[in-house]
């Protein structure tokens, strides 16, 4: 039997994705270590440097692995060898796993059919997937044939095929050309503003910036920080915000906002003056009341490090 | 900025019943061992073995039918001897499977080595297993593959002499009179089936090279029959052959469609001429079959259950799975 997406709204009570003081063992190695997550509906970028766990992580939430420690809850459910769960989920995973004698539309339909979707359904659905992933000229290509970027693409496509309420994608840019990428990131953030819970990894920050705002920070199996971006770099406190402002007079600028906008440092260059401030809402309130006063022209200012790798390096360095 | 609908949309169609979740690997898992790989020289040879697997089956057909149900075809007397015999014919079907027995172990190699062994080699494991499938499903799903061919190539030759047999004879009580063949031909086939589906998924599980998967498995149809033979003939001991497979599968057979008691009674009923020649037959047959119905059955038993146990540790071994996608 086919049916539409419905258009009622489906509430979700608590967060879909719930990871309570989970650790998990690779014999005396440790992959995760006491871990407490919660992920929302929308994306959430989570980053870490290679064998930070997140790869752990998403096994954990995805069921292929049961947590040596702690309790996962993907809606509501522990993952786990939970047959009925994985229908609901997502997952396309960063190694390969795809069978190369198939071609990709082949290849798609089977895992539709094997989800449980009669041949009829499966077929729309493989073809919906394949080209919301850019893959439709390509169907008929065997796998084994695909470029690193098809397998990508193929790779996604099969975890969204099934329309599931949350979707885990480990580092889904790998081997994307720019368009690719490009593309891949408007269908993250597409299926976030849908109502996805998408879980993205990634180690290239402003990629994941471009998916999202908010994010885990994951390092040696523990989280560092969880959040916005914004929320994240004001938690920082002990680390002074880094402002650089372009204006007529940066020596005057930066003797106006010495006295009292608690600027730590401050270096003048011939056309832009760069601060360390401890406060960053208090030095910008005080930056625009001098701007509109019109003491001096203030011509652009920027936060150098109100960035994801600024928060990256300030907390995995 | 757009405001989005912030929630999920479901899908409200119906998934197939959680019972026939199994069924698609089966479907697939066929149609991809059918598939042709290996250029025209493999294909070529694959297809003429089928075709010369079908030769016993087709020729015990030709007997049954020129030989017991056309009175015109042979010669009176020599009718007449068919016709006595014809009672204990019986003995064609545990014999075809153990003809057929050969063609199946080629079979369980060529389908059924890789079934595991590669979805373990290529990574596969977590795709089925990211599907709403359980272990069961996916085990179930794999026995279907490699237990479709056999039983394409044992349990369906036999049922299909059995019915052609019950169609082509002219005799008023037939269906009645072959009836009580139905049930040992069913079970002795699926005991066929099960045992070398089984064995050969469990070693197939314990690999990642089809290749090996081919050896160990004919090490132990092969080899441990021979070992073991020799062994309990040497000691008298026939519980030692019974560890062999292929000896308990056909002393069950023979157990089941009681050819000992077939024996006796050709040998106090039947005429000196046709006793001296079914004789010869029941040594020959007897000779594969040196385990008591008892031995048989727990041996049967203990093959299968050894294979599942192996079969759902290896899969259950999170690192089986977490290596795949490796």
């Amino acid at each position: 039997m086919s049916g539409d997406l419905t258009p009622e709204m489906t509430p979700v009570p608590t967060a879909p994705v719930q990871l309570e003081r989970v650790s998990h063992w690779y014999g005396p190695v440790i992959g995760l270590n006491d871990v407490t997550l919660a992920f929302q509906p929308g994306v959430t970028g989570l980053l870490g440097p290679n064998g930070a766990g997140k790869s752990t992580l998403m096994r954990l939430m995805t069921g292929q692995m049961a947590p040596s420690q702690g309790v996962v809850r993907v809606l509501g459910a522990a993952p786990f060898a939970n047959a009925d769960l994985a229908g609901r989920l997502g997952h396309s995973p960063e190694h390969e796993q795809l069978w190369d004698h198939l071609t990709g539309r082949r290849h798609l339909f089977v895992l539709l059919h094997y989800g449980g979707f009669a041949a009829s359904e499966a077929h729309a659905r493989t073809e919906q997937a394949l080209a919301r992933v850019g893959l439709a000229a390509a169907a008929e290509k065997k796998v084994g044939a695909y470029s690193k970027g098809m397998r990508q693409r193929l790779r996604i496509a099969q975890a969204i095929a099934h329309n599931p309420e949350v979707i885990v994608l480990d580092e889904p840019l790998n081997g994307l050309d720019p368009v690719g990428r490009r593309e891949i990131i408007d269908l993250v953030r597409e299926l976030g503003a849908a109502g996805h819970t998408v879980i993205v990894s990634g180690h290239v920050l402003h990629e994941v910036e471009k998916m999202t705002r908010r994010i885990a920070l994951v390092h040696r199996g523990r989280v560092l920080a969880e959040g916005t971006i914004d929320e994240i770099r004001r938690a920082l406190d002990q680390r002074p915000h880094h402002v650089r402002v372009v204006a007529d007079d940066p020596r005057g600028l930066a003797r106006l906002l010495l006295e009292e906008a608690g600027v730590v440092s401050v270096r003048v260059g011939a056309n832009e003056a760069n601060f360390e401030v401890k406060d960053a809402g208090r030095f910008f309130d005080r930056l625009g009341r001098v701007a509109a006063d019109g003491w001096i022209v203030v011509r652009e200012y920027e936060s150098t490090d109100d960035n994801l790798q600024a928060i990256f390096d300030y907390l995995v360095a | 900025m757009p405001v989005y609908d912030r929630s999920y949309r479901h899908w409200d169609g119906q998934l197939k019943r959680r019972a026939f979740r199994a069924w698609p690997i089966v479907t697939m898992g066929v149609k991809n061992a059918l598939a042709t790989k290996g250029g025209w020289l493999l294909t070529l040879t694959l297809r003429l073995f089928m075709a010369a697997s079908c030769v016993p089956t087709l020729a015990l057909f030709l007997i049954n039918y020129f030989f017991y149900f056309r009175p015109d075809f042979l010669p009176p007397e020599m009718f007449k001897f068919f016709d006595q015999v014809a009672p204990y014919r019986v003995i064609q079907y545990p014999a075809l499977t153990r003809i057929n027995s050969l063609f199946l172990m080629i079979y369980a190699v060529l389908f059924g080595s890789g079934l595991i062994a590669r979805d373990r080699a290529s990574g596969a494991l977590p795709l089925y297993l990211s599907r709403p499938l359980t272990l069961t499903d996916y085990i179930l799903g794999k026995v279907g593959v490699i237990g479709w061919f056999m039983a394409l190539f044992t349990l369906v030759p036999n049922l299909v002499l059995w019915a052609v047999g019950v169609m082509a004879d002219p005799g008023e009580h037939a269906l009645r009179d072959a009836m009580p063949h139905l049930l040992p031909i069913i079970a002795q086939n699926m005991a066929v089936i099960l045992v070398y589906s089984l064995t050969i998924l469990a070693v197939s599980s314990i690999c990642r090279r089809p290749m090996f998967a081919g050896l160990i498995w004919f090490s132990l149809v092969i080899l441990l029959p021979s070992f073991t033979s020799m062994a309990g003939s040497h000691r008298g001991v026939s519980a030692l052959a019974a560890v062999s497979p292929n000896d308990a599968l056909f002393s069950l057979g023979y157990h089941l469609f009681d050819i000992a008691g077939l024996f006796e009674r050709a040998t106090s009923e039947a005429e000196p001429m046709v006793r001296a020649n079914l004789q010869g037959l029941f040594e020959t047959v007897k000779v594969f079959a040196s385990s008591t119905p008892l031995q048989a059955t727990v041996s049967v038993l203990a093959w299968c259950g050894a294979s599942l146990l192996v079969l759902v540790s290896v899969l259950r071994r999170q690192d089986v799975v977490v290596e795949a996608g490796k």
